[in-house]
């Protein structure tokens, strides 16, 4: 951590008594770990490195492959199957690639000028070659000039987005982030951590830390903040904080509860959880004026409010019906209609981009808490998980694969199951628990 | 026999007071107990059913709930009735914890975290306090009595809890 932020972390961890929590809490990395490794099958040969000494550098094929190993999409030619090493589609032998099936091929280059790198790359169709005729164009041809070295892995990250979107025709998540709080026991007691890392778990920043529970993280659109719940002090708050200073802005502190806050999708309002008057209900909180809406009436509990992608309505978790199921209210008529049947249990809804289908927590009728895929316009349900005791189920920004909590050998962890089943991940904590996973938006 | 009533009543105020930290409880456990009426701090063997001393029936300040349940029974009610009378007689504030078992969705839990601790301060604020002494926070899920992921952990964790403050 820098200087600043450490200074900034025990300004506002007063409440810790002097305990600064040792090593930084980090994740693994993001691995497979079952499931169908299938999809296109490439090969990213490694980049041809000039004139430098290649252990200072990020490796940029190994991050690209694990991109797109890991999306479920592709099965990734392993490197000790790799015999020959083109560095661009003048070099390459398109009869060496067809007979190890591979269909489409990356191929690059990386060049140091001073401080600074110039890195190539082609992306070229493997299955359209035909044998005997001219080489066919690649399907992307880019360089990047004036690479620091400590971008080298975002980029490498970029250009996996840039193939994803070109073979498989959806934004790739390969360059988001993902927010999760981590619980460490020392000998002061359990510590939380607010974090932030990319996607596979590289790269971790702790934003806040408390000696209290902190829950909830949820990222504004503009993915410059995120709002969280707190404990201070036995009373609960929620409040923002400005990822890239640790900025932290306390948006409401009112009795009773501060809950499950959830930002609009134009980044101007949070819908949250109040219970001060009645409730608990769902509230729209103006950011730049603190107004107060009330949206949801009745009886029973409102709670985990999620902005449908055109900002016109919401879908939350409300036990009105006698157990908590998904409804979805109207912002403009205050209109609710209930949207889940199956099942004793739904909560913590999230909408896929596109608003045809539904992820809950599900619980079945024996009691296991699985994640459930709920298509709204057929009313089918899917349940993507087994293991029974899972919570906070968050979707990739492309819809295309869920994140969330799960438990391993006593301990929290994450995990992730793509939608169309084909793939499990997990992702656990160097030391003691992480839950409550929230992916970050597309734009940085 | 008033000193030990002293004694355990200090020592419930300490042990009270405590549960606000975040500091890991070791768990001395009792099994096969109900739900109702089960201790969670050892140092109150026999304090079951009784009614004779108000010291030792105030002196419990955990209440424990079936799955999905925010209901109280007559026993409770009594022993939160000690501690009304103490904080009608005495002034001072409480704070009443809420918690639920792991299972389930967290913010959904605080929110029936919120059910249980709500329904102790009514009984409360029913016996005359004042509901300035009052204040009611639910933690949900996120700090469990007992770690474990059974039965014998979830009754232990399904509770409310009056802290002094």
């Amino acid at each position: 951590m820098s200087i600043h932020k450490k200074i900034f972390s025990m300004i506002f961890c007063l409440c810790l008594l002097g305990v600064m929590p040792s090593a930084v809490a980090s994740l693994r990395t993001l691995i497979i770990d079952g499931g169908q490794i299938d999809g296109l099958p490439v090969a990213v040969v490694p980049f041809s490195v000039e004139g430098q000494d290649k252990s200072q550098i990020e490796d940029i094929a190994t991050v690209i492959q694990n991109d797109l190993q890991t999306s479920g999409q592709f099965k990734v030619l392993s490197n000790q199957n790799i015999r020959q090493f083109p560095k661009s589609h003048i070099e390459v032998q398109y009869p060496y690639w067809q007979s190890l099936k591979i269909e489409d091929l990356v191929v690059g280059s990386v060049q140091k000028n001073g401080s600074l790198f110039t890195v190539s790359f082609e992306l070229l169709d493997v299955l359209k070659q035909k044998s005997g005729e001219g080489k066919i164009p690649p399907l992307l041809s880019m360089r990047f000039d004036n690479i620091q070295a400590k971008d080298l892995r975002a980029l490498a990250h970029h250009i996996s987005d840039l193939i994803f979107q070109k073979i498989i025709g959806t934004q790739g998540i390969f360059s988001t982030r993902i927010a999760y709080v981590t619980v460490k026991e020392t000998n002061q007691g359990l510590i939380r951590s607010l974090e932030v890392s990319d996607y596979d778990g590289y790269g971790p920043k702790t934003l806040f830390q408390s000696r209290y529970p902190l829950m909830s993280p949820n990222w504004s659109p503009d993915g410059k903040k995120i709002a969280f719940v707190s404990f201070e002090k036995e009373r609960s708050s929620i409040n923002t904080v400005e990822v890239s200073t640790g900025r932290i802005d306390r948006i409401t502190q009112f009795p009773g509860l501060n809950s499950a806050p959830a930002w609009s999708p134009d980044g101007r309002k949070l819908a949250a959880v109040l219970s001060k008057d009645v409730g608990p209900k769902i509230y729209i909180i103006d950011l730049a004026s603190k107004k107060l809406n009330q949206l949801t009436t009745g009886p029973g509990i409102d709670t985990e409010p999620f902005w449908a992608s055109d900002g016109r309505s919401i879908v939350f978790t409300s036990d009105r019906g006698g157990k908590p199921q998904i409804y979805r209210v109207a912002l403009n008529s205050g209109h609710v209609e209930r949207l889940t049947f199956a099942g004793t249990y739904n909560a913590k809804p999230s909408l896929t981009p596109d608003g045809k289908n539904l992820i809950t927590l599900h619980r079945n009728e024996e009691g296991l808490f699985n994640i459930a895929l709920h298509n709204l316009t057929n009313g089918a349900v899917r349940v993507l998980t087994q293991t029974g005791l899972n919570d906070s189920p968050t979707l990739a920004p492309n819809g295309m694969m869920v994140l969330y909590g799960a438990q391993e050998a006593g301990e929290g962890i994450l995990s992730a199951v793509t939608l169309d089943g084909r793939l499990k991940l997990r992702l656990p904590a160097r030391a003691g628990s992480v839950q409550e996973p929230a992916w970050s938006p597309f734009n940085f | 026999m008033r000193k030990i009533l002293i004694v355990l009543l200090m020592s419930g105020l300490l042990g009270s007071m405590l549960t606000g930290c975040a500091k890991k409880q070791s768990s001395s456990e009792n099994d096969g107990s109900s739900q109702y009426g089960a201790q969670d701090k050892v140092r109150f063997y026999g304090a079951d059913s009784s009614n004779e001393g108000g010291g030792q029936l105030m002196a419990k300040d955990t209440y424990y709930f079936g799955y999905d349940r925010y209901d109280l029974d007559d026993e409770d009610t009594l022993s939160i009735n000690s501690h009304a009378n103490k904080l009608t007689h005495n002034g001072g504030n409480a704070r009443i914890e809420g918690h639920t078992d792991e299972r389930g969705s967290r913010e959904y839990n605080v929110a029936l975290g919120e059910r249980r601790a709500k329904a102790i301060a009514n009984v409360l604020m029913l016996k005359g306090v004042d509901q300035n002494q009052v204040s009611v926070v639910s933690y949900g899920s996120e700090k469990p009595a007992k770690t474990g992921h059974d039965e014998s952990a979830w009754s232990k964790n399904r509770r409310g809890v009056v802290a002094y403050e």
